[in-house]
């Protein structure tokens, strides 16, 4: 009995930052909802990998995070989000800003002004933020992505994966909880992706919340804590990633399991479930 | 004889810096205004030699002496013809001269700003005109994509040709008909762009403000002050010019 009530005071302070209730959106003009009874909580210090087909409902999931659903897109939702305590039907999408930074897939289509430094000052200009705050805020962002050097450069002249840690630090510099991140490397080569990943974690590991919708599992499943599948807008199988990963069901989801994944199997060292080729080597040393 | 491309090479885009590029906006954005009303206030001949002549330290300044003599000289065939076309509808030589050296003086002025000034000062500059910034920040944007949707286009080009569509092929009228194909996906693409852009600027905030504040900074320095005065000399200059000149060269009243 007493554990029970200890664990109960342990969960009061684990801090639940997003809850997802029973929610079904369907997109206006469209018949088949996108999400249907989407259950989820995501906790602070989370790092939340979703996966799943193109069309499963993750790009959706994601809009849910920071209000651009219901607000942004018209449709009929049912259930409810609440973000940090709030409900995002009831709060504005520029003040969940300040909460969710949601970065999308296309680097070309969210950056919006010619200049890096412009491009990060850009949200806290909207936000009415004196210049000085602005300021220290920017050199804050670039020294934690590390892109220092890429200050006063045109966003023109970026590289693909430049332009998505430039995004990246935009969002940031408004210091959200959370940072929802929808396909970040589908349009970089396989170093700046990597990047990506590294830099996430450095940032989960800073406390910052992170929710990214992907499909190469190899790069992020050993850095997230959680991870769930998704097909025709409905959860199918949420745990964590090192027990998922070695689920057999997860092809029927049409999601292939990483190579390190199969490797294992390969060499009968799937118990150890190993996630990075670092965890394959031990557990092929220790057999 | 005509050269298009050259002509144009003066409106070449933002380059390098130079003195006058790192002028505060306001600043620029003056003296290509004093450079424009200059030629205006009067038809003679003599306002419009005196408003060439005091650009000379603008030309220099923005390291735009090359391009624009370059640029002039593969225009001279088109100076020439429109000398005489105004030449045949006025019988005035004088005249017909002033017209054309009106048109080049305020053509150097806009390219001297245009091409001095990075297009977000620009933005910045329509901001600080009280211009909503709504409006300044289309601008922005608008310039932002030329770039990305002129991609675009080219990969439209390509994807359309490699399936064996020829674009440069017939007369003009088949050609404009063959243009239809690049045309409608680079719509669709644009829009599917814009569409996304708005969801970006949602998340980023996007006018939630009306106090929005400003990161940069522009600095007014000596160098600044010596131009405005300068501008608002030759300003001066001109209209006494203009009232005084008419007596002294009877000549060239017009």
């Amino acid at each position: 009995m007493g554990g029970i009530i200890i664990f109960f005071d342990i969960m009061k302070y684990v801090r639940k930052m997003i809850e997802i209730e029973g929610v079904t959106f369907t997109y206006e003009g469209s018949s088949k909802p996108a999400l249907s009874d989407v259950n989820l909580r995501i906790e602070e210090g989370d790092f939340l990998l979703v996966t799943g087909l193109s069309g499963s409902g993750k790009s959706t999931l994601l809009r849910l995070l920071n209000g651009l659903i219901p607000h942004f897109y018209r449709g009929k939702m049912e259930g409810r989000v609440l973000v940090d305590g709030i409900d995002t039907r009831e709060a504005s999408v520029a003040s969940l800003s300040k909460k969710v930074g949601l970065v999308f897939q296309n680097p070309d289509n969210q950056i919006v002004t010619l200049r890096v430094d412009r491009e990060i000052a850009f949200g806290l200009e909207n936000l009415g933020f004196p210049r000085e705050e602005i300021v220290r805020r920017i050199e804050e962002v670039l020294k934690k992505l590390r892109i220092e050097h890429l200050r006063y450069r045109p966003t023109n002249e970026l590289s693909g994966g430049e332009k998505q840690l430039v995004a990246i630090a935009s969002v940031l510099a408004m210091r959200p909880k959370i940072i929802a991140l929808d396909e970040p490397t589908s349009e970089l080569d396989p170093f700046s992706s990597a990047r990506i990943a590294y830099i996430l974690d450095i940032l989960n590991r800073e406390g910052i919340t992170v929710v990214v919708a992907e499909h190469k599992l190899d790069l992020f499943s050993p850095f997230a804590n959680k991870m769930i599948v998704m097909a025709n807008g409905h959860i199918v199988e949420q745990g964590s990633p090192r027990e998922l990963l070695y689920k057999k069901e997860l092809m029927i989801h049409g999601v292939r399991p990483p190579s390190v994944v199969k490797l294992s199997y390969e060499y009968g060292v799937s118990e150890n479930k190993p996630l990075t080729l670092g965890e394959l080597l031990v557990a092929l040393r220790g057999r | 004889m005509i050269d298009p491309l050259s002509m144009l090479e003066i409106f070449r885009s933002y380059g390098r810096e130079s003195t006058y590029s790192k002028l505060n906006p306001v600043t620029k954005f003056f003296l290509f205004v004093v450079f424009i009303i200059i030629p205006l206030i009067s038809p003679s001949i003599f306002i419009q030699i005196f408003s060439l002549l005091m650009q000379i330290p603008l030309i220099i300044m923005s390291h735009s002496t090359n391009r624009i003599t370059r640029s002039l000289r593969a225009s001279t065939f088109f100076i020439i013809i429109l000398i005489i076309l105004n030449y045949l509808t006025t019988f005035n030589i004088i005249f017909s001269i002033s017209m054309v050296l009106r048109l080049i003086g305020m053509i150097i002025a806009s390219a001297i700003f245009m091409t001095g000034t990075d297009p977000a000062e620009i933005g910045d500059l329509l901001s600080k005109l009280r211009i909503p910034f709504q409006i300044s920040f289309s601008f922005v944007i608008a310039l932002r994509f030329i770039p990305v949707l002129a991609d675009d286009v080219m990969m439209i080009i390509t994807s359309q040709a490699s399936r064996g569509y020829e674009i440069e092929k017939g007369g003009f009228l088949e050609r404009v008909k063959r243009m239809i194909p690049i045309l409608i996906p680079m719509i669709i693409i644009a829009i599917r762009r814009g569409h996304q852009l708005a969801e970006a600027l949602e998340t980023k905030a996007f006018g939630v403000s009306d106090k929005r504040t400003s990161y940069m900074r522009y600095r007014v320095n000596l160098l600044d002050l010596l131009m405005v005065s300068y501008g608002l000399l030759i300003l001066i200059a001109g209209l006494l010019i203009v009232t005084t000149h008419l007596e002294i060269f009877p000549l060239l009243q017009l």
